[in-house]
């Protein structure tokens, strides 16, 4: 298994179609070799901005397989060679859309080489790269950096003598002669045979170079949200009633508990009970807690008033009382457990106020056409 | 790869499983029947499940100012992007189980989306997941016949006749709505050879509609579920009837329950009777009626409406679902 990858930083736009060219050249000149390879560029550079460093990216395989198991990442993680077009990259790239300074030399593998357009000495250009743990090659093609436009290429022989040099200093990765099948031109050629000899190869020994700390910054990350509430905490998933081990009890919202929704609420005969479930089961705000005993509670907190489960209750026994008449909201099922006989007597004195289902004496509204006139009509209103 | 979840098929209100995956803590009004379809998807589901939820009701009045009533992971997807992230979840779970960095186990991948989200702006998106065999996924879209969470505007789904924003009642021209609901669940199932399971439910009837969850999410590919949900706030009536209201859209013809499997079409409660002819479908003017969407309508529209689903039960090739047939003397 052989996988190799090469990066290539440029200036965006000057140097963007150079760079570009740089790495399918990479990929071509491995398939002479009978390998295949994807060149491509860094998403987070488009679109390509004047003068903002940017990178594209090459990578060769053996096969098919191998090079869809690379493709996988957004970008190679280390690489074989890193070209810099332009000696004052140095320094770090800084991209538009990415984060802090990253070092020109930072995906560089152990071993590995970086080759840099420049008529500076090494240890001038040293004196800017970034310092790193592992020994590289710094190898310096001389000539000035080429930049060129959008749309119009210098044609100054860059791209064959950079292709030259990187067949030099790794024939493994692709071979001199697969670069002179590449370029057609004979200009091109020599170009790229003349810059195998001209180029200058020093090893940097762990430690050498700039030892400033490149800047970088903290990226939040999902957990962090949830101080903006973009990330909310989720509820818990219940359990038994009251912290118990029998009967069920949901989670209730501490955020919002819409028992202020309500102009009536839900009192339950549990004398007369049949524990068909239906209020339960029909209930869009789980208001119902499940008992030990098979009953369903209504939690006064969570509870919204609408009456739902009084209509759909195949018994009838549930009544919709006015809000009014009520002091707190304590649960009128731990009423009826400990007192049956006071709960009787509270239930029918607040169930003669209430209605229950069938009623046609809606609190809420809309029940059928011509309710409104006739109601008016009966209370007089003029 | 993965396999889907395996469940038992719930018989009857007092099997239906006691937890909450979807609990207190959402700003919905009273009565909400789309909550309700919420509270019964995540309860049927269980808490292996992922959610991904369209802008719409169900996006808006769940995660309000620090509240959510999930007890499940949701996610919050563009109004027409429910079908893509669907499908991405669950592409991204079975990538991440071969590659052995999450346990290979079986979860649900579910996204919800109103009439919105699903028929009218995410349909494109739903449509290209329901092309998908290889990922396991259901959506399901909550029908409440408008765009309610922005203030009751016409949908695809908005019955003939209603009252809405969009379509507001005037004395010369009371209707302003003049389209016929779409049929979204039945386009779903004919359009998508590889879509296994499509079916059509109702919160009216819970363990019919839980148990279809059930059933989408054990069944491989991708798959659909359309959920009747009466809005107590878009349709005008007193939320103490939302029940009632659902049990009366199905009793009368304007909702049918139905699921098709692998091919096969079976009608539930209480459409299976009507279809059968055990049951006769009741007026649809009773249900309108109770409605103040529709209490501009007068005697000949009733009529009309009446007429046409006269025709949709009586006429279509098959009732309530596909509305042409072979010609006669076209087949051998």
């Amino acid at each position: 298994m052989a996988v190799y990858a090469v990066e290539i930083t440029n200036r965006g736009v000057y140097q963007y179609n150079l760079g570009r060219r740089i790495s399918r050249d990479v990929v071509l000149a491995a398939r002479k070799m009978g390998r295949v390879g994807v060149a491509f560029g860094r998403y987070s550079d488009s679109p390509e901005r004047n003068g903002i460093p940017m990178k594209w990216f090459a990578v060769i395989a053996e096969n098919n397989d191998e090079l869809e198991e690379q493709m996988a990442k957004y970008y190679p993680e280390v690489v074989d060679a890193a070209i810099v077009l332009d000696d004052t990259l140095l320094k770090g790239v800084e991209s538009w859309s990415w984060d802090g300074l990253h070092p020109v030399n930072e995906r560089v593998k152990e071993k590995g080489v970086m080759i840099v357009v420049s008529d500076q000495s090494h240890d001038e250009l040293l004196k800017d790269v970034h310092t790193k743990d592992l020994p590289y090659k710094l190898i310096t093609i001389p000539g000035e950096a080429s930049f060129s436009g959008m749309w119009i290429i210098r044609d100054d022989k860059s791209e064959a003598r950079i292709m030259g040099a990187l067949a030099a200093a790794l024939p493994d990765m692709i071979s001199p002669d697969a670069v002179q099948q590449i370029f057609k031109d004979k200009a091109d050629q020599d170009a790229a045979a003349r810059a195998a000899k001209q180029m200058v190869t020093r090893v940097v020994e762990p430690g050498e170079g700039n030892p400033a700390e490149p800047y970088r910054y903290e990226l939040p990350v999902w957990q962090d949200l949830t101080e903006y509430g973009i990330a909310v905490v989720g509820m818990g998933k219940g359990g038994g009633y009251h912290g118990g081990k029998e009967g069920y009890e949901p989670t209730r919202s501490t955020t919002f508990r819409k028992h202020l929704s309500r102009t009536f609420r839900p009192m339950t005969n549990f004398d007369a009970c049949t524990q068909t479930r239906d209020c339960w089961l029909n209930c869009p705000d789980e208001a119902y807690n499940v008992t030990p005993d098979g009953f369903f509670e209504t939690d006064y907190g969570a509870c919204s008033g609408c009456g739902k489960c009084a209509e759909v209750c195949p018994e009838k026994i549930i009544v919709m009382v006015p809000e009014s008449e009520f002091e707190d909201e304590a649960s009128v099922y731990e009423m009826w457990k400990k007192d049956k006989a006071a709960y009787k007597k509270f239930f029918d004195e607040k169930s003669a106020k209430g209605w229950f289902a069938g009623q046609l004496v809606g609190p809420h509204g809309y029940v059928r056409k011509g309710q409104y006139e006739e109601e008016i009509k009966k209370k007089g209103i003029k | 790869m993965t396999m889907t979840m395996e469940f038992e098929r719930i018989r009857g209100v007092k099997a239906a499983p006691l937890p909450e995956m979807y609990t207190s803590g959402h700003r919905t009004c009273q009565g909400c029947d789309s909550a309700l379809n919420c509270r019964y998807v995540a309860k049927a589901a269980g808490p292996r499940s992922i959610v991904l939820g369209a802008t719409g009701c169900m996006y808006v009045a769940n995660t309000s100012y620090y509240s959510t009533p999930w007890a499940i992971p949701w996610m919050h997807t563009q109004l027409g992007a429910t079908g893509s992230a669907v499908l991405g979840v669950a592409v991204s779970l079975k990538v991440q189980m071969r590659k052995g960095k999450i346990k290979n186990e079986p979860i649900n991948v579910i996204g919800i989306g109103g009439d919105g989200g699903v028929a009218d702006m995410g349909l494109s998106a739903v449509s290209a997941t329901l092309t998908w065999p290889e990922y396991d996924s259901l959506i399901v879209m909550y029908d409440n016949e408008s765009y309610a969470n922005t203030g009751v505007q016409v949908s695809c789904q908005t019955p003939y006749g209603a009252h809405t924003t969009f379509s507001p009642v005037g004395t010369v021209k009371p209707i302003m709505h003049k389209r016929w609901k779409k049929n979204t669940a039945a386009m779903m199932a004919a359009g998508h050879p590889e879509c296994r399971y499509v079916a059509s439910a109702c919160t009216a009837y819970p363990v019919d509609l839980m148990n279809k969850v059930r059933r989408a999410l054990s069944i491989s590919g991708p798959t659909f579920v359309a959920i009747l949900c009466p809005c107590p706030k878009g349709w005008d009536f007193d939320p103490r009837y939302s029940h009632e209201m659902g049990e009366m859209a199905c009793k009368s013809g304007m909702w049918a329950n139905w699921e098709m499997e692998d091919g096969k079409l079976t009608f539930q409660t209480p459409t299976s009777g009507i279809i059968k002819g055990m049951v006769q479908r009741m007026p649809v003017a009773d249900y309108l009626l109770r409605q103040g969407r529709f209490d501009h309508l007068r005697k000949e529209d009733f009529d009309h409406i009446q007429k046409q689903l006269d025709k949709i039960w009586g006429e279509w090739g098959i009732p309530a679902i596909l509305p042409f047939k072979v010609a006669e003397g076209e087949l051998a």
